[in-house]
This record gives C-alpha cells, sequence and structure tokens, in this order.
C-alpha cells in the first residue's frame, strides 16, 4: 500500500458538497457507486428474480486502484475482448458463505508468489481457492476459466458484518492484500459521521 | 428446486459457448432454462431473426413480459446502437466491420460476466431462485462489462430501458444490427 498516496484521496471524498447515499452505517460517495446501485425494483418484469438486494454497489476505477495498489495492472489484453480495463466492483453479498474446508493434503499452490491454494483435483471451469490467517484454512473465494490459460476471480471478505465480493484478474491476483485493505480503508473512512 | 423449475446452473457446455464466441448457441441454452437475461441476449445474436419470432411466439407471454417480437427486436436493435454510440464516446474508431467485431467482443465479455454472477448466484442461492438474476444484478455486470470498453456509464445507466437512442444514433448506427451481414455499404459510422 502507498499510504501517502491514500491520504489524498480519501480527503478529497470528505467534501461537504459531495452527494452521499447512506446504506446500514455506511455513507458512500455517490461516484464511487455503480449506476446499477439506485435499482429497487424489476420496473414490472416478473421474469427476473423477484428478491432484489437493497445494498449499494462499489465500484472504483483501474486508475484509482492504481494509484493506491503497487503493481495493479490498469488494463489486461484478453484475446476474444481486445484491450480490457481492470475497474474494481465491490458487491455486498446477502449471505454469509460457508464452505467445507478441505485437508491440507489435498491442496497445491494457485499460483507462484501468492499464499492461495486450490485443491489438486478441482472442477476445469470454476474452482474454490483457499488461503491461511494464522495458520487456519479459510475460503478465500473462487476463480473461474476464461480461456485455456486464463481466469478471473472473485474475491470474498467477511469485514464488520458484512460479506464483500470483490472482481479481479488472475494477472492482479498477487495483489489482493494491498485491495481487502484499499477497500476495507475506505469503509472505515465512509462509516456516518466519521 | 421443484418439478417445475428449471436448473439454471451454468454447463460446461455453455461455458464452451461463450468461449468460442458463439452467442446464439450459448443464449439459445439460456432461453431454453427461461433465463431472463436470454430473451435480450437471444434477440442480439441470434442468425436469423426469424428464429426470434418463432421463439416468442411458441413461448409464455409472461416470460416474454408480454411484448411481442417487434418490441424485443427493437430493444436489440437499440442496444446495438447504443454500444456503438456509447464505444465511440469511448474511444473507439472503426469501420463497419471493426465496429461489428468490437461490439461482438463487448457481447463476448456480456456473456462471461453472465456466466459469472449466475454460477455466484447459483453457488450461493442469492434471491429466490438460484441463479436467477434480478434486474438489478443483470445492470450490475452489464455496468463492468461496458465499462472495460471505456463506454461511458450513462450508455448503461441501469437497464437497456431507459437508454433508447435518438434517431440520429438510429441513423448512424442502425444497419449494424443485421444478421450474417459483412458489407459497409450505407454505413454512416463516424470513421467514414
Amino acid at each position: 500500500m502507498k499510504p501517502f498516496l491514500l491520504l489524498f484521496p480519501l480527503i478529497s471524498l470528505s467534501g461537504c458538497d459531495q452527494q452521499e447515499v447512506a446504506w446500514q452505517h455506511w455513507c458512500f460517495p455517490a461516484e464511487y457507486l455503480s449506476p446499477a446501485s439506485s435499482i429497487a425494483s424489476n420496473a414490472g418484469d416478473t421474469a427476473f428474480d423477484s428478491q432484489l438486494s437493497a445494498a449499494p454497489i462499489l465500484f472504483f476505477p483501474a486508475e484509482y486502484v492504481a494509484k493506491h495498489v503497487t503493481g495493479f495492472r490498469t488494463t489486461i489484453s484478453m484475446p476474444d475482448a481486445g484491450q480490457l480495463v481492470q475497474n474494481l466492483p465491490v458487491n455486498f453479498q446477502p449471505v454469509n458463505i460457508s464452505a467445507e474446508l478441505p485437508s491440507d493434503s489435498t491442496l497445491e499452490s494457485l499460483l507462484p508468489g501468492t499464499d492461495l491454494l486450490v485443491l489438486k483435483a478441482h472442477d476445469p471451469y470454476q474452482w474454490s481457492v483457499y488461503n491461511k490467517k494464522e495458520e487456519k484454512l479459510q475460503l478465500w473465494g473462487s476463480c473461474d476459466l476464461n480461456s485455456k490459460e486464463d481466469y478471473e476471480c472473485f474475491r470474498t471478505i467477511q469485514h464488520d458484518g458484512v460479506n464483500l465480493r470483490y472482481s479481479l484478474h488472475r494477472d492482479n491476483i498477487k495483489n489482493y492484500h494491498e485491495i481487502d485493505e484499499l477497500i476495507i480503508k475506505n469503509l472505515e473512512y465512509w462509516r456516518c459521521g466519521s | 428446486m421443484s418439478a417445475t423449475e428449471t436448473d439454471l446452473a451454468i454447463t460446461p457446455q455453455e461455458r464452451a459457448y461463450q468461449i468460442s464466441g458463439n452467442l446464439e448457441a450459448f443464449w439459445k441454452s439460456r432461453l431454453d432454462k427461461k433465463d431472463p437475461v436470454a430473451r435480450i441476449g437471444y434477440a442480439l445474436w441470434v442468425t436469423d431473426v426469424e428464429k426470434l419470432r418463432q421463439e416468442i411466439g411458441k413461448g409464455d407471454p409472461k416470460f416474454w413480459n408480454y411484448k411481442g417480437f417487434s418490441y424485443w427486436e427493437f430493444m436489440a436493435r437499440s442496444t446495438v446502437v447504443n454500444l456503438a454510440t456509447g464505444l465511440n464516446k469511448g474511444g473507439f474508431r472503426g469501420n463497419f466491420k471493426e465496429t461489428r467485431e468490437k461490439i461482438k467482443q463487448v457481447g463476448i465479455r456480456v456473456a462471461r460476466w453472465h456466466i459469472r454472477f449466475v454460477q455466484d448466484d447459483y453457488k450461493n442461492k442469492t434471491g429466490n431462485i438460484a441463479g436467477k438474476l434480478s434486474l438489478k444484478q443483470m445492470a450490475d455486470y452489464h455496468h463492468l462489462a461496458f465499462s472495460e470498453f471505456n463506454i461511458p456509464s450513462n450508455f448503461y445507466g441501469g437497464t437497456w430501458l431507459e437508454a433508447i437512442p435518438d434517431a440520429a444514433e438510429f441513423a448512424l448506427y442502425g444497419d449494424l444490427y443485421c444478421h450474417d451481414c459483412d458489407s459497409d455499404e450505407g454505413y454512416r459510422g463516424t470513421s467514414q
């Protein structure tokens, strides 16, 4: 994390004329919310799932993330889609994620240079990822095949009574500790009245 | 899951369709499961609009939101025009063929995000029906896919229903909604 770079944008978000959206104990600056955050109904279309989450959806532009996370790649080239901008969407998940944890002997490293583990025998299309916190195995998230050699992941964090899910490409996965920290620091800053 | 509900999990075959860029087959497979997003997805990528007409004609009117072929065909055409306009605003410049290719790339990414959101929803049993998305979830990942291509967020502000192109945009990009077309005759895109 780049502490000095982080300070300025946090201060810049605190302007009193900033439009904010309150949810639970947070007051989110509107500029960091996805436009989909404000959708409260299915507009009468009964084919959709009738239960909508009331939670806002956070959206950090790639350039913003790169200012705070060393080595974060703002664009990544994919063979079927060209250069794609790596923005950082963050969803509040409505459920507690629970998972059966495998034994250490069944796991291997997902990617060199990371602490991420995956079952040696896992589904080729989508697989759970684990890491260890204070020597204790925990679910990190899941990854999903993009093409033969490429994948994208959903990282899940439990923080302050909520589950947060964000998406990141394999090429940015080594940065997940700093990304976790960036999201959590912003959430702490966005507590109403802070 | 009750006997009348379809299993909305993403299948390996559907993943293979998306990875190979066969969007018509991908969305047809989802349509057969009554995935609500497949209505516009299939309308966008079907190679022959008569197939769309037939699907709507034989389908459950409630699933099609009591809207007929002309509505869904117009929605698909509007989406293509919005995409072309949004790509242009985001800095993309291309001729007819290049613009269609770029729109296809956006379509592949939309399908990809759809797979990820549906699978996550299915696994975590979000909402009332596992694997079925709400309008909000659909809008969420469309915004993500569009933003990957620098398409400004107001081109997908919430739902496609809120973003109907104007007459000038239809005149400029309307011909991009075509099936098996490969000529840029009459195309008036901004690079011409």
